[in-house]
């Protein structure tokens, strides 16, 4: 009968043992941050469809499509120390689609952040080496999106699309497909003030993008020259040279 | 005496020590007598489960006996009016649940406006039918049904024929846990069943698990290359493109279920167009002559091609989008850029279109089209 009995008292024990929750570890206190992107064209809100814009050579131009990603997302300059958003993917979209019955204005996106004083923020426009050639491709990284190009290139990291009236005066189609690894370009914004997370509570932070500057410094477009790109490659780079100073943290 | 009471004391202690740790969903009381659908999908469908582009609603699972329904009403002819055409008329299994008609034949003889899309992998599918008029499967089912070309019911014919069939009571019972019949009910049964129907075992699918230096031929190798990159002749812009490309992956892009992104658009078939497609129900000028980018997959079984089927083969097809494309007001960007070369033209060689359609042949998935659990159960 003993015999029995041991192994049945180490069971329990195994048995009861087994079901208490994991030691508990400090969580780290957190907040939440939303960031709203506010597409613009220098200054002018982005409303599909009407030819309303300007470039700087001077072409009058529409967008019928915006999408980019924002990716990797770090908090800075905090004596809590550095926030890394976990997964930090996010796709934003400004097209019209009658999949989704319509309109699609997707700008903003919320994460759980470190609770502290930031002093700048760091992002980046596309989808780095290594996420770009692998891992699950989900959500905002789902080819669905229409970002993806296959074969050994990876994703398409900013897309705008949209008519320029021509030389002639023709209304013709400019269409910048802006990917490869080549083009993944990171972004720092500091900010005036201190960006603080509060616990349990949301803050929010915009940031201005202006389109009209993906076409200007350094790189100057014409349309009626270069209508933009599809592929990888220089003209893709050059193209992603130009973010540097595409995004703002004060209203236009 | 006592240590036989301490044993049992000690197995009761065990059981519900050991009970307390399981998960809920193991419990053999609280699992439905029949259960869920077991899609026993591959790990490139499998990552899709529950996310944003899986479109199954949360009042209508996907369940062994719902699917079971939904089969016998998509083979079931009395569907329709006079009892001629089921689903299954112009959604043929052998050809990836498409027909071979240009236009297909209705319940009276009519043929419909359309060619037959295929049927698989709705479960991530967005929208339904060349012009998107419907945003569920669910929503989907019944137009045809109610379709005066098609099967020519309305939803109260329908629900009162089947109340006729004596059978139906005890699937929907078994389905649902209620002999009622409604169309609710018929449609749901119906969008589970098709949401069942999932192609994941072409050689392109071994590809994309295996990689395709492993299951690709050189000549698909050469196909799906140019399948993936738009032409661009200057090679320096593309490294290792040689300055060739094909450009279907703007709109039928790899890794996605069916290699389509579903995008509304026109792909420059004609400068003037009878059926405006989407335009129908946008009067958007930009919306006209737009239609749903179809899925590629299976393309080898699904002839003819285009939403009026004017294509007989594939390599019409490829041909359509070398050399004749029309600039139509509403061309699709991707298909409207020349960047610095020329016009819309891809010129490609006999060889290299021999490739692309080597390559679109590995899309074709024979498990598909054999796989008895999609197979009409009234043969049984």
């Amino acid at each position: 009968m003993k015999t029995l009995l041991y192994p049945l008292v180490f069971l329990m024990a195994f048995a009861i043992s087994s079901c208490q929750p994991d030691e508990e570890k400090p969580e780290p206190i957190i907040g939440t941050l939303k960031v709203n992107f506010v597409n613009h064209s220098s200054g002018e809100p982005i409303s599909l469809d009407e030819m309303k814009y300007t470039n700087q050579a001077g072409n009058d131009y529409s967008i019928s499509k915006l999408l980019y990603y924002i990716s990797n997302i770090k908090l800075l300059g905090c004596e809590c120390g550095e926030f890394t958003e976990e997964e930090s993917y996010h796709l934003v979209k400004l097209l019209d689609d009658p999949n989704q019955g319509g309109l699609v204005d997707e700008n903003s996106f919320s994460f759980n952040a470190q609770v502290g004083n930031y002093k700048k923020i760091d992002f980046a426009v596309g989808v780095d080496e290594t996420r770009n050639h692998s891992g699950d491709k989900v959500d905002a990284l789902d080819p669905i999106n229409g970002m993806f190009w296959g074969w050994n290139t990876g994703y398409i990291f900013f897309k705008v699309e949209g008519d320029f009236t021509n030389n002639e005066s023709e209304k013709k189609k400019f269409t910048f497909h802006i990917g490869g690894d080549g083009a993944y370009r990171e972004i720092s914004l500091a900010f005036d003030e201190n960006l603080e997370i509060k616990e349990n509570q949301t803050t929010e932070l915009t940031i201005y993008t202006d389109i009209n500057e993906v076409f200007s410094s350094p790189n100057l477009y014409d349309f009626n020259s270069f209508k933009g790109t599809t592929s990888p490659g220089e003209n893709a780079n050059k193209v992603a040279d130009n973010y540097s100073d595409i995004f703002s943290l004060t209203k236009p | 005496m006592r240590s036989r009471i301490f044993i049992y004391f000690c197995a009761i202690v065990l059981m519900q020590a050991t009970s307390c740790c399981r998960p809920d969903d193991t419990c053999d009381d609280c699992v439905e007598p029949d259960g869920d659908y077991d899609f026993n999908l591959r790990p490139g469908f499998k990552q899709l489960v529950g996310r944003s582009s899986d479109n199954t609603p949360t009042d209508n699972p996907t369940t062994k006996m719902g699917v079971q329904l939904g089969r016998h009403l998509f083979y079931d002819k009395r569907l329709s009016k006079n009892n001629t055409i089921a689903c299954a008329s112009c959604h043929l299994q052998e050809y990836a649940f498409t027909d071979t008609a240009r236009f297909s034949l209705g319940f009276e003889g009519g043929r419909t406006s359309r060619n037959s899309m295929p049927i698989f992998n709705l479960r991530w599918t967005p929208s339904f039918f060349w012009d998107t008029r419907a945003a569920t499967v669910e929503e989907q089912t019944l137009m045809p049904i109610q379709d005066h070309l098609e099967m020519g019911m309305t939803l109260e014919e329908l629900v009162e024929k089947l109340k006729g069939l004596n059978e139906y009571d005890i699937r929907f019972e078994k389905a649902y846990g209620t002999p009622e019949i409604t169309s609710d009910k018929i449609s749901k049964g119906l969008a589970q069943f098709l949401r069942s129907i999932v192609s994941q075992n072409s050689r392109y699918d071994d590809a994309e698990e295996q990689g395709d230096n492993a299951v690709f031929t050189d000549q698909e190798k050469r196909g799906k290359k140019l399948f993936s990159i738009h032409v661009d002749p200057d090679p320096e812009n593309v490294p290792g493109s040689d300055g060739r490309g094909a450009n279907c992956n703007d709109c039928h892009v790899l890794s996605t279920p069916n290699l389509s992104d579903y995008r509304v658009t026109n792909n420059g078939l004609d400068m003037e167009y009878n059926d405006p497609g989407y335009g129908k129900h946008n009067s958007a000028d930009k919306w006209q002559g737009t239609f749903k980018t179809p899925p590629l997959r299976n393309i080898e079984l699904t002839a003819p091609y285009m939403h009026d089927g004017r294509f007989k083969t594939l390599r019409e097809v490829v041909d359509h989008y070398d050399l004749h494309i029309e600039e139509h007001r509403n061309l699709g960007n991707d298909l409207a850029i020349s960047g610095n070369y020329r016009y819309m033209k891809l010129d490609l060689t006999d060889d290299e279109k021999d490739d692309l359609i080597a390559f679109l042949k590995t899309l074709t998935d024979k498990e598909l089209t054999t796989n008895p659990a999609y197979s009409n159960p009234f043969d049984e």
